[in-house]
């Protein structure tokens, strides 16, 4: 054979071999279920459900949304999934009827298995649900908004939760993740541990419908938070409320070392207990009569609070009776002059700051008194301060 | 006539080691000399004579036998005057020698060393888990013993922490094996209270009512969460532990502060606080990881 022949046959060969590699990556790629050759479609699944259905969805990852709808109706949709079902879960003995109870189950494009509902999918999931709705969502590292539903449950690790127009109930949890409640009624509860907690305009729809903010590190603000029991705790984080006091309501906000202040009206009354520790210490810009306790070690409190009052002594110049606000750069007394004095339960009468001053005077009471009882006004709101190293302000709004 | 030749040349000539040119003059010499002729046939008379006197031992191998056995004689005397430390050191170098073999290598010899090393391993971290899985063991254990003995060890070791920067695993610090030794050590001590005021003070103080049941409760939560053998996530574990520390400061914190007062309520609502604080850390830590467990 010759050499020409030789590489004649040679080229046949290689051609040959790339026309079947090519044809078979061809017909593997119309064959198999590829994910990608459809990334748009979007797979939408809707049930007739009662007005008042329970809807109850998780996924490991993925935005997840929640919005109600008037239709008794609830529609699951998705971009990223292979298949959504919404299965319908009917209490023994049921009557037939509109369902009651409807699990969302997915399976995303890495999941040939079928939809299921152990919680792992990752994907952005759409939900239209009825007004009179509850809604249970839970994922691991996906953002959470939901928005006009009657009662709300959503818990994310990593994620953001928003919480918008729920009518009677809001229980939300994080970990990591910031907690965002607006334009809500009813009983609130927010839980996380570092990440923040935010409520803005939010009321009770019943009369012992309470308001609970927890965290561990994330700081607490509350705005027209107007539920006439509120209680907000965090060990670093600080908490934050402003708005108009509940009349009679009852407020606690517990802290270990972060500050609490609240930012009430002018106008705002209430009777004040404080409880402090080490440098915790009171700032107020309201005229408060206040009561000190302070407790010795070995003094127990039962047999300390009925002491007659008695006139501060001299070395604790702000703990003494005065009816001015002490000066705004009047430094606070250094730690060697609060040596507290067993069993003295002191009165001391704040008056409100000067209007014409441009810095707010504060008054600073110092941390030896253990305990501080001021009333402002008629005291109709009883507020419970517990701070073991943080500050507590009382700001004017 | 030439001189007659010196007796050393006719030994090197009968030697055969002069060189060439000496070697003929000497033999042109013998051929014409009588009397060196003479004395060269009395060289080779008495070197037939020689030979033939040293023809055995010249044609025993070198060296003779009886050589042979006289040295070995000789090796054998002074054997015996080492016998006692050869003894040892031969049975050294046999065992030695053994080993020696041992690590030659063969291809099944070589297997079974690789066999030995996996069993080896598998033995080394079963043990290692074994005796993790058996630590937290010991917090039941100082829940459940009696009420003076227990709480003044956990005080004590929770004192002694106390001057230690405060880090997340304070409920791992409790668990420590050190612990249950104090427990057993103050359960046999039957001797009084030291008389130092200081000393006295410190042992005096015992946990406040209602601690106890935080320290159990906060025990079980932790061992729930590590019981789960799936590694918490990167995120996850960062935001627990950063939270954790937190709440373990507070905790040194406020406990430091009921300690220092006893009898002031406020003091021990701090404290239960921050302990509650742990609870629901804990709880949710461990809701999480339920959460995250494949189904």
């Amino acid at each position: 054979m010759k050499g020409s022949d030789l590489t004649a046959a040679m080229k046949y060969v290689i051609l040959s071999l790339a026309i079947i590699v090519f044809a078979s990556g061809s017909v593997a790629a119309l064959i198999s279920p590829s994910r990608d050759n459809k990334p748009d479609q979007t797979v939408d699944r809707t049930l007739p459900v009662d007005a008042n259905v329970t809807v109850t969805f998780c996924a490991s990852a993925g935005q997840i949304t929640v919005r109600s709808w008037n239709k008794n109706e609830v529609r699951a949709r998705s971009g990223d999934v292979q298949q959504i079902e919404l299965r319908r879960v009917d209490p023994p003995g049921q009557q037939p009827g509109a369902a009651k109870k409807v699990d969302v189950y997915i399976n995303d494009k890495s999941d040939d298995r079928g939809p299921r509902g152990d919680c792992q999918a990752s994907a952005d999931v759409e939900l239209d649900v009825p007004k009179g709705a509850t809604v249970q969502v839970q994922t691991r590292d996906g953002n959470i908004n939901i928005v006009g539903v009657d009662a709300a449950y959503a818990g994310s690790q990593n994620g953001d939760i928003l919480i918008e127009q729920v009518n009677q109930r809001i229980e939300a949890g994080s970990i990591g993740g910031n907690i965002l409640v607006k334009d809500s009624r009813g009983r609130v509860t927010l839980t996380t541990a570092g990440g923040g907690i935010e409520a803005t305009n939010i009321g009770a729809s019943e009369a012992d419908d309470t308001f609970e903010a927890v965290s561990v590190s994330g700081d607490i603000q509350l705005e027209k938070v107007t539920h006439s029991r509120l209680n907000a705790k965090s060990v670093t984080g600080n908490i934050s409320l402003v708005g108009a006091l509940a009349h009679n309501g009852n407020y606690g906000f517990n802290t270990m070392s972060g500050d609490v202040t609240l930012s009430l009206p002018s106008d705002a009354s209430f009777r004040l207990v404080a409880r402090l520790s080490h440098t915790g210490e009171i700032i107020t810009d309201f005229p408060l009569t206040v009561t000190t306790e302070t407790l010795s070690p070995q003094a127990k409190p039962k047999t300390a609070a009925p002491t007659p009052p008695t006139p501060a002594p001299s070395a604790a110049p702000s703990a003494a009776p005065t009816t001015a606000p002490a000066p705004p750069d009047t430094p606070k007394p250094s730690t060697s002059e609060k040596t507290p004095t067993s069993g003295t339960v002191t009165i001391v009468k704040v008056a409100p700051a000067p209007v014409v001053k441009v810095t707010p005077p504060a008054v600073a009471v110092p941390y030896m008194p253990r305990r501080v009882i001021g009333i402002c006004g008629s005291g109709d709101a009883s507020i419970n301060v517990a701070s073991f190293s943080g500050t507590v302000h009382l700001q004017r709004q | 006539m030439k001189e007659c030749l010196g007796e050393e040349i006719l030994q090197a000539y009968f030697d055969g080691e002069l060189t060439g040119e000496r070697m003929e003059a000497a033999a042109l010499h013998l051929a014409g000399c009588r009397t060196c002729s003479a004395s060269l046939r009395e060289l080779e008379s008495e070197a037939d004579l020689l030979f033939s006197a040293l023809a055995r031992e010249f044609e025993a191998p070198v060296p003779t036998e009886r050589l042979q056995r006289r040295i070995n004689a000789a090796i054998a005397g002074l054997e015996v005057v080492s016998t006692a430390t050869q003894v040892s050191t031969s049975t050294w170098r046999n065992w030695l020698s053994s080993l020696s073999s041992l690590l030659t290598l063969t291809p099944q010899r070589a297997f079974g060393y690789a066999s030995l090393a996996v069993v080896l391993a598998f033995a080394v971290i079963f043990g290692i888990t074994y005796r993790r899985s058996n630590l937290p063991v010991t917090t039941p254990q100082i829940a459940k013993a009696p009420v003076n003995a227990p709480a003044r060890s956990i005080t004590q070791s929770q004192q002694a922490n106390e001057s230690m920067p405060a880090n997340h695993d304070e409920t791992a610090r409790v668990q420590t094996p050190k612990v249950t030794k104090v427990i057993k050590h103050n359960r046999t001590n039957t001797t009084p209270l030291p008389s130092n005021p200081a000393v006295a003070e410190k042992q005096e103080v015992k946990l406040l009512p209602g601690e106890r049941s935080y320290l159990k409760t906060i025990a079980a939560l932790d061992n729930t969460i590590k019981s789960e053998k799936r590694t918490m996530r990167p995120a996850l574990q960062a935001e627990y532990e950063r939270n954790l520390a937190l709440v373990d400061r507070a905790i040194a914190a406020t406990r430091s502060a009921a300690k220092r007062n006893p009898n002031d309520p406020d003091a021990a609502d701090f404290m239960f606080a921050a302990y509650q604080s742990k609870v629901d850390l804990l709880n949710t830590i461990a809701d999480a990881r339920a959460f995250n467990r494949p189904r």
